[in-house]
């Protein structure tokens, strides 16, 4: 998770949704990339992958597979699934993002009209 | 008035409180193994001695949306109501004009007809067995009536790349963006042009601009089988406008068969989906 939280601090420094990830294989790190949330396509997504165990810091009310939508229950085999590990640290970093705008969007018809 | 104050009925304000001699209390889920009688005195003393008698009723849980629904309510209690002109039309059988059902049936004519293509190139056999290995999807720009992308299931070769995710891709790639390299077969292309006359394109758009497409803001999704909970908030996330879809996906669909995530108020995006094809 402590990796997971560096990939995030990258991604925000590249001017990306803070969002880190890795996958171990028997406490190794077999892959890693940033950007990712845990949302109800992600969740969903992880369960294609038949992954075993997903650990996550903080949960994600807009969007969660957890939280909005709890994907897991419409699959058989499912996996386990633990939230909150290092939550402030996580969310400390999101806040930062969110308080810039998203740079990618398109500007909004409120901002247009000013 | 002291009623609505000291009894607040919360989740159920589409009740009209009172109806002719009667009116609502409180649910009975309120009352925690009191009477009626105590509850009254507990919450709003003064009311204590003005009620003849008490009864449970059975009264609509959520509010009517349409007139429908609110003719049927209205048997059980009189709600609040007021009718929403453009939902009213979408309940209708007249939602779509006949031209503009003819354009939805054409595509997915199209889309079956990528499907017979993929089954051939995946050497899958179209019974009802191998059904639930093919899908494809089409999607269009309907402003310009014009075919933005296709795609097929990869999902034998790599368990994400569904249909609907590999369309958002290629539809990121006119913008600039995607990811995976599937390329749609020029032959397919030319044979789906000659078959249904249809044209494949983008909006001009200034490159330099932020204007002009947006992932897939403005496009409509045809699709053979109702998307899964991956796919379904992949097309969210691309706000996508419409999803147009033939088969119910009874296991894993998220449209329909087993919650239907456009009716999820905390998402950021919501589409609107249309079936019955068949």
């Amino acid at each position: 998770m402590k990796r997971a939280l560096v990939l995030a601090s990258e991604a925000l420094a590249a001017q990306e949704v803070p969002v880190g990830c890795v996958f171990t294989l028997n406490g190794n790190i077999v892959a890693e990339s940033r950007n990712i949330e845990p949302c109800i396509m992600c969740a969903a997504a992880l369960n294609n992958l038949n992954i075993k165990e997903v650990i996550y810091g903080c949960a994600n009310d807009r969007f969660g597979g957890k939280t909005v939508l709890d994907v897991n229950t419409f699959y058989d085999r499912g996996y386990k699934l633990t939230g909150n590990v290092l939550a402030d640290e996580a969310m400390g970093l999101l806040k930062q993002f969110y308080k810039g705008a998203n740079p990618n969007a398109p500007d909004s018809k409120a901002k247009k009209n000013k | 008035m002291t009623l609505n104050e000291k009894i607040p009925l919360k989740d159920l304000q589409h009740l009209k409180r009172v109806k002719r001699q009667n009116i609502i209390l409180c649910p009975i889920s309120s009352l925690n193994s009191e009477t009626i009688q105590e509850y009254i005195e507990k919450n709003v003393g003064e009311l204590k001695d003005i009620f003849d008698y008490f009864q449970v009723l059975e009264v609509p849980f959520i509010a009517p949306r349409v007139t429908r629904q609110y003719q049927e309510t209205k048997k059980y209690w009189p709600c609040n109501f007021h009718p929403n002109h453009y939902w009213e039309k979408l309940v209708r059988d007249s939602f779509f004009s006949d031209h503009e059902l003819l354009i939805h049936k054409k595509y997915m004519e199209v889309v079956f007809e990528i499907v017979k293509w993929q089954a051939t190139c995946l050497q899958i056999k179209l019974c009802d067995a191998g059904l639930q290995d093919v899908n494809a999807s089409v999607v269009v720009d309907p402003d310009i009536n014009a075919v933005v992308t296709i795609a097929f299931d990869h999902r034998q070769t790599h368990p994400l790349q569904h249909t609907a995710m590999i369309a958002i891709d290629n539809v990121a790639r006119t913008q600039n963006g995607g990811v995976w390299d599937s390329n749609i077969s020029d032959d397919l292309m030319i044979n789906l042009k000659e078959k249904f006359g249809i044209n494949f394109g983008v909006r001009d758009s200034n490159k330099n601009s932020k204007e002009g497409p947006y992932l897939c803001t403005g496009y409509n999704m045809y699709i053979l089988r109702e998307p899964c909970h991956m796919c379904s908030m992949a097309l969210v996330h691309a706000r996508t406008k419409r999803i147009f879809f033939c088969i119910d996906n009874e296991e894993k669909g998220a449209l329909k068969s087993t919650v239907k995530l456009q009716t999820i108020s905390s998402l950021n995006h919501h589409f609107e989906v249309f079936t019955g094809f068949l």
